[in-house]
């Protein structure tokens, strides 16, 4: 099928995941002061690659732009040592990275309308639950912070824990 | 179905491994929190991410339309599992456009439902059509995995030039041995008075001219005209053509032939193609409905196909060209091998007639001086070509979308008329 320009829906994505991206370093820039601007050096790169992206329809860039807005939220907290909107953050940055690869994806053909409604309430209920489930880490974690090795052990159990069941979803997709 | 893969994976699990390691390496929760949705968005996708079953047919409320009517197409989609997001489009060719309705659509397709599109075709240029070609694109509800499929459920659909307007059409000036609707020169049974000659044995009592008897004294009895057919050959030329999408030249050479053959075939006429060009068809002489849609079919196939090679009359089967038959070409004398086909037919004593059909309206004059000479060089030597044609016995007609075609085909009644001294 060929690939075709954007429609609508995709360009009003692509706008707001842009806007989302750019208020997002703006604001984490802001909240550490006087070391803002270089907090937020590497969430600007980020933004950059992601507007060059969507600029070209292309999702290519998305991951490494994703990745670079991540690292300034780590930036951020290295400076500050803690957030408590957290829960915000995640859900828009969530949001984010949904409206960033909708609108890199081809132009939906003739009555894509029917299917947009659906799918932002999708996008809604995703974003709704990525604040509830960045809430109920945070609190588990501040039940687990008695110190010691354990939570540490944990951490890394659950990371290397979610890489291999990616990997063993993506290798059980691509051989289905 | 093929599985496109979609970035949109690496992107999310990229974020969540990260995500996650930094939460334990900077030892900050909120990394985790802020990672761990893409993870979970990653895997959920992944699980329930189902290969689409889609089932597709395609209807057309006709098979044969004329130029310019409309169609309507239906078609009938369903899935045994459901499709989050489906997106439809019906590969259209050329000369067929949507005017009611749409050939792409996006929708969602729960399992088991079955789901129609309807929208309406028009028929902008004649020709045989063949169309189903369906080109599918699905996606999983989070937008993880993508794919594509293309299934063929052609049917054919064919498209009649729009039949000009004819009147009078040319007659050959011999005819056939066949019942037709032409009066013949010959005499025989007919309703035409011919000429009287005395009565003699064997003769009907019907036939007695009273009046003609009664002043002569001696019986003598009314002659007929034979009422006969008489074969038409259409000669289409696909040398050459030149225009732009459904005006063409060989588009109205196409239209013209269509409504000739009708109006022939209508008379009782035989009627054959030739299609002489770069690809030769013909179809053999023949008369009646089934005749009509084989010219029809015959001249539905005609097309320009780019050729070098040098071809005369003789390519043609000479069963093609039946004895006495009237020849009418319909061509833009643009290409040396037509012409010298045709005033070959004329020099083997076939009746030909030219329908020159304009080129001039397509080509532009140009800017320059040496453009417009050498337009107006073009224009002389295409005189000079009707004249040379005109001097074998072969008029030569200009037609264009100006004019009607019955026009054209006066032109040549008037010239074989003016010049009925000369052997036709």
């Amino acid at each position: 099928m060929a690939e075709a320009r954007r429609s609508q829906a995709g360009l009003a994505a692509a706008a707001l995941a842009v806007a989302l991206a750019v208020g997002l370093t703006a604001a984490l820039a802001a909240r550490t002061g006087a070391v803002g601007p270089f907090v937020a050096i590497p969430g600007a790169v980020g933004t950059l690659m992601l507007a060059i992206s969507l600029g070209f329809g292309s999702a290519v860039l998305l991951p490494p732009a994703l990745v670079l807005l991540l690292g300034e939220y780590a930036t951020f907290l290295l400076i500050e040592g803690g957030d408590r909107f957290a829960p915000v953050v995640a859900a828009a940055f969530l949001l984010l990275a949904e409206l960033a690869y909708w609108a890199a994806e081809p132009r939906g053909v003739g009555g894509a309308r029917a299917v947009v409604p659906r799918r932002v309430l999708t996008l809604l209920a995703l974003v709704a639950g990525a604040a509830a489930l960045a809430a109920f880490l945070l609190g588990a974690g501040g039940l687990v912070s008695a110190g010691g090795p354990a939570p540490v052990v944990l951490g890394v159990a659950a990371a290397v824990g979610a890489l291999a069941v990616l990997l063993w979803l993506a290798r059980a997709e691509s051989v289905r | 179905m093929r599985r496109l893969r979609v970035s949109k994976l690496t992107g999310y699990g990229a974020v969540a491994v990260l995500g996650l390691l930094a939460s334990v390496a900077l030892g900050a929760p909120e990394l985790a929190a802020v990672s761990a949705p893409f993870a979970l968005v990653a895997a959920l996708g992944l699980v329930v991410a189902r290969e689409p079953a889609v089932e597709a047919s395609l209807a057309l409320s006709a098979d044969r339309v004329v130029e310019g009517e409309q169609v309507d197409a239906l078609v009938t989609l369903r899935s045994s599992g459901s499709v989050e997001r489906l997106e439809v489009v019906v590969d259209l060719p050329d000369g067929l456009v949507v005017v009611d309705g749409e050939a792409v659509s996006s929708l969602r397709l729960r399992g088991g439902e079955t789901r129609e599109l309807r929208f309406t075709l028009a028929a902008r240029r004649w020709g045989g059509y063949s169309l189903g070609e369906l080109f599918f694109r699905a996606a999983d509800p989070l937008g993880l995995t993508r794919w594509e499929t293309r299934l063929d459920r052609r049917t054919s659909l064919r498209v009649y030039p729009r039949p000009e307007d004819v009147r009078r059409l040319l007659r050959p000036f011999r005819t056939q041995v066949f019942a037709g609707n032409q009066v013949s020169r010959d005499k025989g049974e007919g309703i035409e008075f011919a000429d009287l000659r005395p009565f003699v044995a064997g003769d009907r009592i019907r036939r007695v001219n009273w009046r003609a008897s009664a002043r002569r004294g001696e019986l003598w009895v009314n002659e007929f005209h034979a009422e006969r057919n008489s074969d038409v050959v259409l000669f289409i030329d696909t040398f050459a053509e030149v225009g732009e999408s459904a005006r063409t030249t060989l588009d109205h050479a196409v239209r013209a032939a269509a409504a000739l053959a009708d109006g022939y075939l209508r008379e009782k006429d035989r009627i054959g193609v030739v299609a002489f060009g770069g690809r030769l068809s013909w179809l053999l002489p023949g008369s009646g409905v089934v005749q009509l849609h084989r010219v029809l079919d015959t001249i539905l196939d005609a097309e320009v196909v780019v050729s070098y090679a040098w071809k005369d009359v003789d390519v043609v089967p000479r069963r093609m060209l039946p004895p006495r038959a009237l020849v009418i070409a319909l061509s833009p004398l643009l290409d040396e091998r037509s012409v010298a086909a045709l005033l070959d037919l004329r020099a083997r004593r076939f009746a030909v007639a030219v329908v020159e059909i304009s080129p001039f309206a397509y080509v532009d004059e140009g800017s320059g001086e040496a453009d417009r000479l050498a337009y107006r060089l073009w224009r002389l030597r295409r005189d000079l070509l009707r004249a040379r044609f005109e001097a074998a016995g072969a008029p030569v007609a200009v037609w264009d979308e100006e004019r009607p075609l019955a026009l054209a085909l006066e032109e040549v009644r008037e010239w074989r008329r003016h010049a009925a001294r000369r052997p036709v």
